[in-house]
């Protein structure tokens, strides 16, 4: 008797776990669908026009997904597994795009290059990392309070490099550090990050589901992640994400910026974890921002990451230290590594490092100015151009 | 008998008339030097500086600025004698002549532009025939001697006229100190000083001369002749001739050429303090020593008696510059006449050398009023307390009567406010206002200093005292990540815990100043490793301030005009910081040094000693004048907006309390009862003093420092913010808005919400200079329109959780008592119950809204941009 209660509960308790399991996947699907009604804006006319009902678009979605678990199949396992999955859903993301009409399918080629780029970079074997120390100090120093710091100090750009040296090493020696070098610019050696995070420079953008203006807290739903990291960005993209440690000044932009609107946020560090971002006080960004369209953005091609030379064109926004620029004349110098400079005229391309020298003159730079402006893509990984030494506006 | 005829000996001889004035007191310098064939000689620093100061010669607005005028500069009001009798030594460039003329001391410079017998942009300083311009064409003629610096030997009394020796050999240090470096100043810097180097050639240290500019070096040490810098001022060269403006006398280039001879030596550190003379100033003496004025426009001619080290005492009224703290009831000429102008208390500060007095001026109300208050003297004399009797006595003379006691409504939202930073609760407003017993104001005291808001409250005033400001703590690097507010509430935190454990004040600082630099054994060590803490003197400038009310800032770079405090005894002070700032990790003496502890002793320091420990210990000592001084006084002004010495952190001669037996009773009392932080709140929230009403009666109206009334003033930041709050929360949340010191203003927030624009705007202190007056507690136009339309208050409004409440309820259509809903809006906002008015047009207000839930936020709203919510009065 108690056999056959045993086999009679046995398909039971299955038909539990398999009904369980189906009620988790309905409210992930159902999850996934809220989330790209907020996101896309005609997925959701459809829906309300009758066009598509919800089931469809949860098919689409259902779809969508058992493509990229195939291309997922098909891929041989590495090592660097979480990278191509990272990719995948930067890809389906695209797909997903495209198909909603938010992004043309050049843009969308363009941004898969990107990723492939970031990706086969990150995919070499390890060599040991040779540091650009003078594009460091020029990092360094584009935080103000920094700069401030060491003009203060009256620390010269040998003394700078020669801390962040010290820095590094007392890094790679303890890992979380603890303690370091005393030099002129006074403070021991650490890290930038809080306990548990590294290092994580990056612009982030997406849409702000909830926000704290007491402790300086929020959660964002990450449209785009502009960093020198693509696997961290491919993680974080279409995630919602905690952010924290916004503070005095900042508390007000985020005070004023309201729930479903747009956010640009500069992050500090990352604690992977628990998954939580920390602000960063780089650049001093956390702004509200239209709503994202990669097209927008100014994420520069394949074809011309490693340029150097100047560019002439329309300045479409200029916030944060960093100038959108829509280009109408690419002219590369002696040494550029780009392969098709001329790839950009017509598009748009993010500029940022406007502070020291230039910091005057990017005060008087509006959209709508015309600039002659020397570049440099130091970083073939990253998507930031940086500003060298020209700047000049057309009247 | 043979003493009377040595007296009338005396008394009949001119000579021994003016030694036994000696002896006594001198006649002032407008008697002594009235005449032209006077015998008396001035001296530099008893006379000549003294003149030129009360003249305004040495004012920063003339040859006391930094820049000088006309190519004279003077030390500002006077404090450097040295540099100053060199500068008026030093040849001129005027076309009428040497600034000097022993010879011929009519035609001196000096005494030229006074009288404005030549052009002088100051204009006519005094007139020919004067007893000032006597006493300077005396000075002049008697060799212009200047003064004699501590330690020198002085061959011959100033006062007798006769030039210091000068020394036969200068050490190479001195020779670069009182002959080179002028030179380069006068001539050279210019062009290349510290800011400028034409030719790539500077002269800001002995490496930068070495090296030369564009022509090559400068200089051969040792040998002047093959030197670059002689070929130049000696214009041997056509192509090279310096100074551009014309060659320099003979004399400068024969010592410049006597320095490069000797090796060019050149301090690494060239002390530019003056240095201290022979004569010091032991007091001034003022007579009367108060004024009673009795009439409008009655005068009372002041004289002040200078007394010096060596004995002598000399009426200086005449060389004293004469200021008044307030011109409405006082005025006064630089004769020191003082004339009265209106009622009230003040007083009249006199200024000579290194000294400052004040002298009370009181004019009571005419005709005098009846007070309505127990005057005593004393503590609890007739049992009254201590403070309102030195209170009262006051008002007493001064013929003001006292409002008042206010009610109990306004008592406890003004103690809640003061005791906790916290509004109080509508449930408590009710409660209080129903209790009959006669001590509930007592036992409400007790109660709120038992809250953890008002450790919370206190806490984050000691923070504003010592700098508790993240930005300031944290380094370069940790200004990516949260390590400034992290530390800032550590250091909040550690606060706290001992506010609330009521733990001795100067056991509190004692924590701070002796604090373990490695963070260990639960010390505090923020307050020693801020960033912002470049310099020693930083670290004095806020020890002094934070601990002893004293602001140090003027001393750093001149005398301070209304204070004590020289270069000297700044740079000294500073030097107890020097490894503590430097290194920021340990504080330790390095060699063995004797340091002036602010004129207050010498403190004899051994290798290896922490330099804090002596001044903390000197703090603590119960004879202290600042310590113990400087907190009550900021306690009593965080109950009554303004200090016993206000501002409060202004301990100076020239800014005297203005109630100096109560501030001496409750700093005593304060130090007997071992330094208890509750007993000082408890004394001062329990006063009659305190509890007065702020409704003025008809003679106190224009009173401000006398506290015969409560004067409204506007609640802090942090209480509007948290206010705001508390006043739109749910009825449920209350206690946890209140209780929730993470999210309170006056909590953990004072960190996190510093540099927010709501803050900002209402004042509250960076916590980054070292001034009490970095709060802002008066009202302006930005705060009218935050409140009225302010992101933040849009947002307290619109997710408010009482109004989503009564919105729900009245969508359920449950039945709402506006009566009651109009009562809450008044406890929650003013802590009073309406008036049958107020009652009555909110009622009209209520009726013509859409909702009642619309109503309300518009009567919320309406509330809170009232002078009475935003007013603790």
């Amino acid at each position: 008797m108690k056999i056959a209660t045993l086999l009679l509960l046995i398909p039971f308790a299955l038909c539990c776990e398999f009904a369980f399991a189906q009620d988790k996947s309905t409210a992930r699907w159902e999850s996934a669908y809220e989330r790209l009604l907020e996101a896309d804006p005609s997925v959701q006319k459809k829906i309300e026009s009758g066009q598509a009902t919800k089931e469809d678009v949860i098919n689409w979605l259902k779809n969508q997904n058992g493509k990229t678990a195939k291309q997922q199949d098909r891929n041989k396992p590495t090592p660097d597994a979480g990278n191509l999955k990272g990719k995948s859903a930067f890809q389906s993301k695209l797909d997903e795009m495209v198909k909603a009409g938010k992004l043309s399918k050049e843009d969308a080629a363009n941004l898969a290059a990107t990723m492939n780029t970031k990706a086969a970079g990150s995919e070499e074997a390890n060599p040991p990392k040779k540091v650009d120390w003078d594009a460091e100090y020029e990092t360094l120093m584009a935080d103000p309070t920094a700069r401030a710091w060491i003009e203060k100090k009256q620390a010269s750009k040998a003394q700078v490099i020669e801390y962040l040296k010290n820095q590094a090493g007392a890094q790679a020696k303890k890992g979380q550090a603890t303690g370091g070098v005393k030099s002129k610019l006074g403070a021991k050696t650490k890290t930038g990050a809080r306990p548990g995070s590294f290092n994580f420079y990056a612009i982030v953008i997406g849409r702000l589901k909830s926000k704290d203006i007491e402790l300086g807290e929020m959660e964002i739903d990450v449209d785009y992640v502009i960093s020198s990291q693509p696997q961290l960005n491919a993680k974080l993209i279409g995630t919602r994400v905690k952010l924290v440690g916004v503070s005095g000044q900042f508390l007000d932009s985020l005070l004023r910026i309201k729930r479903g609107e747009t956010i640009k946020v500069r992050t500090g560090d990352f604690n992977p974890k628990a998954g939580v971002l920390g602000f960063g006080y780089k650049f001093h960004v956390l702004e509200r921002t239209s709503p994202f369209r990669p097209g927008d953005f100014g994420v520069p091609p394949n074809e011309f990451r490693g340029f150097q030379g100047e560019l002439v064109g329309k300045v479409v926004e200029a916030s944060g230290y960093e100038v959108l620029l829509e280009v109408a004349e690419s002219l590369p110098a002696e040494g550029s590594q780009a392969t098709d400079a001329a790839c950009i005229v017509g598009k748009r391309i993010r500029i940022a490092g406007f502070f020291g020298g230039h910091r005057d003159a990017y005060e008087a730079i509006s959209a709508g100015d015309k600039i002659r402006v020397s570049v440099s893509h130091r970083n073939k990984q990253s998507d930031a151009v940086d500003v060298t030494e020209t700047l000049e506006t057309d009247q | 008998m043979k003493r009377l005829f040595i007296l009338f000996v005396l008394l009949g001889s001119p000579l021994g008339a003016e030694e036994a004035e000696v002896t006594k007191t001198l006649r002032p310098a407008s008697q002594r030097f009235a005449e032209r064939d006077t015998r008396a000689v001035p001296d530099f620093q008893r006379h000549v500086v003294p003149l030129l100061g009360r003249l305004g010669c040495n004012s920063a607005k003339c040859h006391g600025s930094f820049q000088g005028q006309g190519n004279l500069r003077l030390s500002l009001f006077g404090f450097d004698f040295q540099s100053d009798h060199r500068a008026l030594r030093a040849d001129s460039h005027s076309e009428s002549g040497p600034r000097l003329r022993p010879g011929d001391p009519e035609n001196s410079l000096i005494v030229m532009k006074a009288t404005e017998q030549t052009d002088h942009e100051g204009g006519q300083r005094f007139a020919t025939g004067t007893w000032e311009h006597r006493l300077l064409l005396r000075w002049i003629e008697s060799g212009a001697t200047g003064p004699v610096l501590k330690g020198a030997h002085k061959q011959a009394s100033a006062v007798a006229g006769n030039p210091p020796a000068r020394e036969s050999e200068q050490s190479a240090d001195a020779l670069f100190r009182e002959r080179i470096q002028p030179i380069f100043e006068d001539h050279c810097y210019e062009c290349h000083g510290f800011r400028s180097s034409k030719g790539n050639f500077s002269l800001s240290n002995r490496e930068a001369l070495l090296a030369g500019g564009d022509t090559g070096p400068a200089v051969v040490p040792g040998n002047a002749n093959a030197s670059l810098l002689m070929k130049a001022i000696e214009f041997r060269d056509d192509g090279l001739q310096m100074p551009p403006s014309g060659k320099l006398p003979s004399e400068s280039i024969a010592v410049l050429k006597q320095w490069i001879d000797s090796g060019a030596s050149w301090p690494d550190a060239v002390d530019s303090s003056p240095h201290a003379t022979n004569q010091e100033l032991v007091a001034l003496h003022c007579q009367p020593s108060e004024i009673l004025f009795r009439e409008a426009g009655q005068e009372v001619q002041l004289k002040i008696i200078a007394e010096w080290k060596d004995g002598t005492r000399e009426d200086v009224t005449c060389l004293c510059r004469f200021q008044t703290n307030e011109g409405e009831i006082v005025r006064v000429g630089s004769n020191g006449l003082a004339t009265s102008t209106g009622e009230g208390d003040t007083h009249v500060i006199a200024l000579y050398d290194n000294g400052v007095a004040a002298i009370p001026v009181l004019r009571p109300l005419a005709p005098m009023a009846q007070p309505n208050h127990q005057a005593a003297e004393g503590p609890r004399a007739n049992g009254v307390h201590p403070i309102d009797g030195f209170v009262n006595a006051k008002l007493g003379k001064l013929g003001l009567v006292a409002s008042e006691p206010c009610t109990d409504a306004e008592f406890l939202r003004r103690v809640s406010i003061d005791l906790t930073g916290t509004l109080p609760a509508p449930d408590e407003v009710l409660q209080f206002l129903n209790d009959q017993s006669k001590d509930k104001r007592l036992l409400k005291i007790e109660e709120l200093l038992e809250r953890p808001s008002y450790a919370a409250w206190w806490t984050n005033k000691l923070c504003d005292f010592t700098g508790c400001h993240p930005k300031s703590i944290s380094s370069l690097l940790e200004v990516a990540r949260e390590d400034g507010y992290v530390k800032a509430s550590q250091w909040y935190e550690w606060i706290y815990q001992r506010v609330q454990q009521n733990q001795p004040y100067d056991q509190v600082v004692a924590g701070l100043m002796l604090a373990d630099l490695s963070g260990r054994s639960g010390s505090m060590p923020s307050f020693w490793t801020r960033q912002s803490l470049e310099e020693p003197k930083d670290t004095a400038m806020s020890v002094a301030h934070a601990f002893l009310g004293i602001q140090l800032q003027c001393a750093e770079c001149h005398k301070h005009p209304f204070d004590q405090w020289t270069q000297a005894d700044f740079n000294d002070f500073s030097r107890f910081f020097d490894s503590v700032t430097r290194t920021k990790t340990r504080s330790v003496t390095e060699e063995v040094m004797t340091l002036g502890l602010l004129r207050s002793g010498q403190v004899k320091l051994a290798v290896g000693d922490d330099p804090r420990k002596p001044i903390m210990d000197w703090m603590q000592d119960p004879d202290n004048p600042w310590f113990a001084r400087a907190f009550v006084n900021r306690v009593w002004a965080g109950y009554f907006h303004r200090g016993i010495v206000e501002p409060p952190d202004q301990f100076t001669p020239a800014n005297p309390p203005s109630h100096p037996q109560l501030l001496d009773w409750l700093s005593r009392e304060f130090v007997n009862n071992g330094y208890d932080m509750k007993w000082l709140h408890r004394q001062i929230a329990s006063s009659q003093t305190y509890q007065r009403s702020w409704r003025p009666t008809e003679s106190n109206r224009n009173d401000h420092r006398n506290f015969s009334r409560a004067i409204p003033r506007r609640i802090p930041a942090e209480v509007v913010y948290d206010g705001i709050k508390q006043v739109t929360a749910a009825p449920e949340d209350q206690g946890e808005v209140r209780a929730n010191l993470r999210r309170r203003a006056s909590g953990h927030l004072s960190m996190r919400m510093a540099g927010t624009h709501a803050m900002k705007v209402f004042g509250k202190p960076d916590r980054s200079i070292v001034c009490d007056c970095e709060r802002v507690n008066q009202p302006t136009l930005l705060q009218a329109i935050f409140t009225q339309n302010d992101p933040l208050m849009r947002m307290r409004l619109a997710d408010s959780g009482w109004l989503i409440e009564i919105e729900d309820a009245e969508e359920a259509e449950a039945r709402l008592d506006t009566g009651l809903l109009i009562q809450q809006v008044w406890l929650r906002t003013v802590g009073r119950m309406p008036s049958q008015a107020d009652r009555a047009r909110a009622k009209k207000h209520l009726s013509e809204s859409p909702t009642i839930a619309e109503g309300m936020a518009d009567l919320l709203w309406a509330m809170m941009n009232s002078k009475e919510f935003l007013l603790n009065h």
